[in-house]
């Protein structure tokens, strides 16, 4: 997979990391960009934080790793930790416990190799811990220690942030409120590696994502395009679905529904706290999504739209068959019985109508 | 006051003995509880070993092997000699050094318990935020060990004030250079004056049981406010 030009858009991380363990061999080559939220995405256990600790330096490992033009590991030498520019957040609330929240800052700023390259109100005003300067680590709650310990990675102006599931070790609503925190830092420019389990998670912040098994690379590259692969859906089982963004452009009070334009195609969701233009992305589960051959105008399904069926493949359950559908420039994923397939002839080229039941705004 | 100016003597010495010792222990003994904290090498067992010898051997041997190594034909003695400092029994620097042998699991077992429950988390969080092992010890590991640098040194003070065996072989019974409280007090009772015997035996219980008793309650004080861990 790994060809010429794929090392020739070295312009992020380039990573080939080899660490034998007792029971277990970490094995992962791959690109990383250097824009956006990179997501390492797999099951608990299956090598995500070793990796990231690799990145940063706090492992071990054969291999080589290369960020932009900066080599940090070859065969030859190693680049120490605290020469990296990186930020790295840790699962668990990491503060320095005998300073406040000001001097855990002032340690990063104060130890940054260059000026920094987002403002230091900038990043205190984005993860909302203006009010927190004067606190002790003890004194504060694990969301707001997490914020602390983001805007503390972003002090030191790190070329690249790595997150090992900082969501870990919060609740659901703080949980939700963290990652629109993590959304706007994103937005401030860093590249982030983003450690998770959570394909939840994923579908809400990540461009690109890492997929890996037991230690294994399953497949690397933009989130839409991986989701949709059937091997990693397959995978997903239930969770299986696509990504899709789009703007919002009709709002229609009347029935509560919002239009979402995403290429050609619009589609209805429920309104809540949607504005006119606001970018959006939207979730489709392949289990929410059905296919008829015609528009069916009878149906309790208010978006139905075109496609073309992309592929055909096996599913989780021999029952089941996994379609990859083209909706204009989109891709869906639909999940039916084998039966269905087989009584509507679906094959590859074949005109369909996409019934999507129900689509989760992510983000 | 039935203290006789060899007391005052014997006391000054001996508190001088006790800062020299805790300072040394300091410095020497920071170093040694960091690696035996931090390493995954095999040998820690040994070194971890030979380091609490002085916990369960008699004084005398560990005594007995010093004076073995520093007299003329010992291989420290030999080595003094050469440097032109002459030997180390019967001296003020011959009893420091025994007592930083016979002190050191006092001041490294602490420290070593300390660094070992700041673990490795704030070490790797100071290294990705671009501070350097050194940086990182002092701005971050001396200031969360502070209990643990207090309880080392207290004790390394303490069981300094209170050696006599190690120091009776070593360094003998000199005035104002070896014979120190300890010492004084044996002196004393063998030649059955024992109410100067008295007047050094209660004054070293009671600094003792008041060394100990400040030492718990500092760590209680510490744990109220949960800092330092």
């Amino acid at each position: 997979m790994v060809g010429q030009s794929k090392i020739m858009f070295a312009a992020g991380l380039s990573l080939k990391v080899k660490k034998q363990f007792p029971k277990f061999l970490l094995d992962v080559s791959c690109e990383v960009a250097s824009s956006g939220v990179t997501a390492v995405f797999g099951h608990s256990g299956c090598g995500k934080t070793t990796l990231l600790r690799c990145i940063a330096g706090l492992e071990s490992f054969e291999g080589r790793l290369s960020f932009k033009r900066q080599v940090w590991k070859d065969n030859r030498e190693t680049v120490a930790t605290h020469s990296r520019a990186i930020g790295y957040v840790f699962q668990e609330p990491s503060l320095f416990s005998h300073l406040d929240v000001e001097r855990n800052l002032v340690f990063a700023e104060k130890r940054s190799k260059r000026a920094a390259i987002i403002e230091r109100k900038t990043i205190i005003d984005v993860l909302g811990i203006s009010a927190l300067l004067s606190k002790f680590p003890e004194e504060l709650s694990g969301g707001e220690k997490q914020r602390v310990a983001i805007a503390r990675a972003l002090l030191s102006a790190p070329d690249l942030i790595l997150m090992d599931e900082p969501l870990a070790s919060l609740d659901y609503h703080a949980k939700k409120r963290f990652l629109r925190y993590v959304t706007s830092v994103k937005k401030l420019g860093v590249p982030i590696i983003y450690v998770s389990h959570s394909i939840d998670e994923v579908c809400e912040i990540a461009d690109d994502i890492i997929y890996m098994d037991q230690g294994q690379l399953v497949s690397s590259g933009k989130l839409v395009d991986v989701l949709t692969e059937p091997a990693i859906a397959a995978r997903l089982e239930e969770e299986a679905g696509s990504v899709i963004s789009g703007e919002v452009t009709r709002l229609d009070d009347q029935w509560m529904l919002a239009g979402i334009q995403f290429g050609d195609n619009l589609l209805w969701i429920k309104s809540s706290d949607l504005t006119i233009k606001q970018n959006i992305r939207l979730r489709i589960k392949a289990s929410d999504v059905s296919l008829s051959l015609t528009k069916t105008p009878d149906s309790s399904i208010v978006n139905q739209l075109e496609g073309v069926v992309d592929s055909l493949s096996k599913d989780f359950h021999p029952a089941l068959s996994l379609v990859s559908i083209r909706v204009g420039s989109d891709r869906m994923l639909a999940r039916v019985t084998k039966k269905s397939i087989n009584d509507m002839s679906l094959k590859m080229g074949s005109s369909v109508w996409v019934n999507i039941k129900s689509a989760a705004v992510v983000s | 006051m039935m203290l006789s100016p060899d007391d005052w003597l014997a006391i000054g010495l001996t508190i001088k003995l006790a800062v020299t010792v805790v300072v040394l222990l300091l410095l020497i003994g920071t170093p040694i509880a960091w690696w035996l904290a931090t390493t995954t090498c095999r040998l820690k067992s040994i070194f971890e070993a030979l380091i609490a010898l002085p916990l369960v051997l008699p004084p005398t041997v560990i005594g007995f092997y010093l004076l073995m190594l520093m007299s003329p034909d010992g291989f420290v003695g030999q080595v003094t000699q050469s440097l032109g400092l002459g030997t180390l029994p019967f001296t003020f620097s011959g009893i420091v050094i025994a007592s930083i042998f016979y002190s050191l699991p006092f001041v490294v077992q602490p420290l070593q318990n300390t660094f070992q429950s700041i673990g490795k988390r704030p070490r790797e969080v100071a290294a990705t935020l671009g501070a350097s092992p050194f940086d990182t010890f002092f701005s971050i590991v001396v200031p969360l060990s502070k209990k643990g640098f207090l309880t080392a040194s207290i004790l390394g003070f303490a069981h300094t004030l209170g050696e006599f065996g190690v120091i009776l072989m070593v360094g003998g019974n000199i005035p104002g250079a070896t014979r120190v409280i300890s010492v004084q007090i044996y002196d004393h009772v063998e030649s059955l004056n024992y109410a100067a015997a008295h007047w050094l035996s209660a004054i070293m219980i009671v600094s003792a049981f008041l060394i100990l008793m400040g030492l718990s309650f500092f760590n209680r004080e510490v744990s109220v406010f949960g800092g330092a861990k």
